[in-house]
């Protein structure tokens, strides 16, 4: 849909694009219906017009039998023309008839006598008695056996089209309306039966890509039922495969904690011991890392079985300031600050969320600050309630990151390409952050240098406050 | 210092408790809630609690740990890493939250800075008189000199300064130093006091007839922010 149009237009006019279910229907019913009236409009015709030709024949007929039992008492022919005439003129000034025309013709085919309206050309030989048509008229030949002679008298067979034509005007006017009027309760009835595919349709269309619960199946009418259905079928499978897997890798890191600290605990008590050779320390030194980086691959794995679970976020007031200060506190001691300062900025600032994913976000972020912010001297958290929303920042002053690598950060196992020490991070960090601000519908942004710094990289959660909301506070 | 630590994975327990007892405090490790309850009052200084026990959940010994005339400082050490949890722990009245995996300098320096709390000192090192202690380094300088001592001598002074003005019986000071697995000879405490006389002077530990001893010098210690 072009973007001249609003989007309630779009909305509206989905489904009339090519291979649309509405637009197919409706012209599947329209064009139907038009054939149907069009067969009965011809049908019709035909009927009226078989109706018309034997009531006319009928009438011309009983005409000529009555002329013809006049004019058989009149030898003469003037006689004969007098009765002719005024039998003329008496069914003219009935309403609704023209003249018919009248010849007298003998055996030879000669005219003895003829109305003014009458054809001129010798009547074709032999004649017979009966109906026929002739040069645009309808003639009725009958016998005056008593003087030799014939009459023919005839009507004109346009008066016979007119009055077909205006019978076929007078039947399919009505129809053409009743026709109107059925397109539009096929449209009105199209559209009715389409919003429940559209409502279904939307309910699809607007769901959250992480969430795959079952489709809702109030309103689906019934024929759209086992479709429905079955796509939840099909959702509950994925749905349980991926809890599966999730859940596997949460419970494994979750599981992992505890022997992993056992073995890290004993890894750095053995190296307090080592007074061997400076080799050993060295030794040591190495395993406490492996170690280390274990432990924050299996926190990791755990931040990404949580980020992406299909267990629903909570929706709640969660105070910023307050998930800051647990999380400055819960790093204040981390050894990867190497004499770098955490700082906590915070005001009174609140947000809809769910305060583990957040405190998991907010974690993730200082974390990556830790690790990638290295060579710098500050990390600063901070909450500010701004003109449009509510900001999580988190900035350090280290070597920050290629603009051109900012947008691929959030993406799985990717790293920044100046990073130096590439086993530093497992590259996950941003990307559940990103899933996590996604899903609390929070937007992660990221900047480096960030704004009127020299270097540095932050990365930011902005909660948009309510278009309404924003505008009162302006 | 003497702490109580409670964990029930032994691998994990051990290690602590030895990396502990190195850095001269007095550990003693329980596996169970029960035991930890039997161990209580006890004269702990902190109390290392981890959550997930066989016997249930480690907030539930914090109504006792407060209950006590001086509650101990709780360091929470756990594998529940969510906020909620760490809110919750702390709002049930644990002062500090650790997540496993963990380094060991950090529960140190955490304990430290719990012990420094609870003993209403703002400041790292305590300063008194013409001795500086720096409890991160565990290092003692006497006029700026550093004094050699034990991990046993170590806590011994710093039983002491805990409690700056206070009378210590014996068996607070042996409580403080030796866990109770541990055995003390009859006169290990006068023989601690008697070197350190030696090491810092014969009026820093003084002797209170019949009931114990008490940091001497100028009688009681103080900290560098008190004494600007």
């Amino acid at each position: 849909m072009s973007d001249r149009y609003p989007p309630e237009f779009g909305q509206r006019f989905r489904f009339w694009g090519a291979g649309s279910l509405m637009s197919t229907l409706a012209r599947s019913l329209m064009l139907g219906l038009a054939l149907l009236w069009l067969i009965g409009v011809v049908g019709s015709g035909f009927m009226l017009q078989h109706l018309i030709d034997g009531k006319s024949d009928d009438e011309l007929l009983e005409t000529g039998n009555i002329l013809v039992s006049f004019i058989s008492r009149s030898p003469d022919l003037s006689s004969a023309a007098t009765v002719l005439a005024s039998a003329q003129l008496r069914a003219a000034s009935a309403p609704g008839h023209d003249r018919f025309a009248y010849r007298v013709v003998e055996d030879g085919g000669n005219i003895l006598l003829r109305s003014a309206n009458a054809p001129t050309a010798n009547a074709s030989r032999p004649l017979r008695e009966g109906l026929a048509d002739l040069d645009g008229w309808r003639v009725v030949t009958l016998a005056d056996r008593a003087n030799g002679r014939y009459l023919q008298v005839a009507d004109p067979l346009s008066e016979r089209r007119e009055t077909l034509v205006s019978a076929v005007l007078w039947l399919t006017a009505p129809l053409a309306v009743l026709l109107a009027f059925a397109g539009f309760m096929v449209l009105r009835a199209s559209r009715s039966l389409m919003d429940h595919v559209q409502r279904t349709a939307a309910a699809v269309a607007e769901r959250d890509p992480q969430a795959l619960g079952g489709l809702p199946l109030s309103g689906v009418v019934t024929e759209m039922r086992p479709a429905v259905e079955a796509a939840n079928r099909l959702l509950a499978r994925v749905s349980h495969a991926l809890e599966v897997e999730r859940s596997f890798t949460y419970n494994s890191a979750h599981e992992l904690r505890t022997p992993i600290a056992a073995a890290l605990a004993q890894v750095q008590f053995m190296a307090t011991l080592c007074e061997g050779p400076p080799e050993l320390k060295v030794q040591a030194a190495r395993l406490i890392e492996s170690m280390v980086r274990l432990s924050k691959l299996s926190e990791r794995l755990l931040a990404l079985a949580r980020a992406e679970g299909t267990e629903p976020l909570v929706s709640q007031w969660v105070d910023l300031a307050r998930v800051v200060q647990l999380t400055v506190d819960e790093f204040q001691y981390d050894a990867r600050l190497q004499g770098r300062q955490l700082i906590a900025e915070t005001e009174a600032t609140r947000v809809r969320g769910d305060l583990d994913a957040v405190g998991l976000a907010l974690r993730n972020l200082v974390e990556n600050a830790l690790v990638h912010g290295a060579g710098g001297t500050c990390i600063q958290v901070v909450c500010r309630n701004e003109a449009r929303g509510v900001a999580l920042r988190v900035i350090d002053d280290g070597r920050g990151v290629s603009p051109a690598d900012l947008p691929s950060l959030t993406e799985r196992f990717t790293r920044g390409s100046n990073v130096a020490d590439t086993s530093s991070g497992a590259g996950l960090g941003l990307s559940i952050v990103a899933m996590l601000a996604r899903r609390m519908r929070a937007k992660l942004s990221l900047h480096s240098p960030p704004a009127a710094r020299p270097a540095g990289f932050e990365a930011c959660i902005f909660w948009a406050r309510p278009s309404g909301v924003a505008s009162r506070l302006r | 210092m003497r702490i109580m630590l409670v964990e029930d994975d032994p691998a994990l327990g051990l290690a602590v408790q030895e990396y502990l007892v190195r850095e001269s405090y007095a550990v003693d490790w329980v596996q169970r809630l029960g035991a930890a309850r039997a161990c209580l009052p006890g004269d702990y200084v902190c109390v290392v609690l981890d959550l997930g026990l066989p016997d249930g959940d480690g907030l539930s010994l914090l109504p006792a740990l407060r209950a006590l005339p001086e509650p101990p400082a709780v360091l929470i050490l756990t594998a529940r890493d969510r906020l909620s949890d760490r809110i919750r722990g702390l709002d049930a009245g644990a002062d500090d939250y650790l997540v496993k995996p963990f380094d060991l300098p950090e529960v140190s320096a955490r304990l430290r800075a719990l012990a420094r709390r609870r003993a209403g000192r703002k400041a790292p090192d305590i300063e008194i008189g013409r001795l500086r202690i720096d409890p991160a380094r565990r290092v003692v300088l006497l006029e700026g000199t550093i004094v050699e001592m034990s991990a046993h001598e170590y806590s011994l002074v710093m039983a002491l300064l805990e409690h700056p003005g206070n009378v210590l019986s014996r068996k607070q000071l042996e409580d403080a130093i030796y866990t109770m697995d541990e055995g003390a000879a009859s006169n290990v405490i006068e023989v601690y006091v008697s070197r350190l006389r030696r090491k810092l002077g014969k009026d820093a530990i003084r002797t209170v007839r019949g009931y114990g001893y008490q940091w001497g010098c100028a009688g009681r210690a103080s900290d560098q922010d008190d004494d600007a």
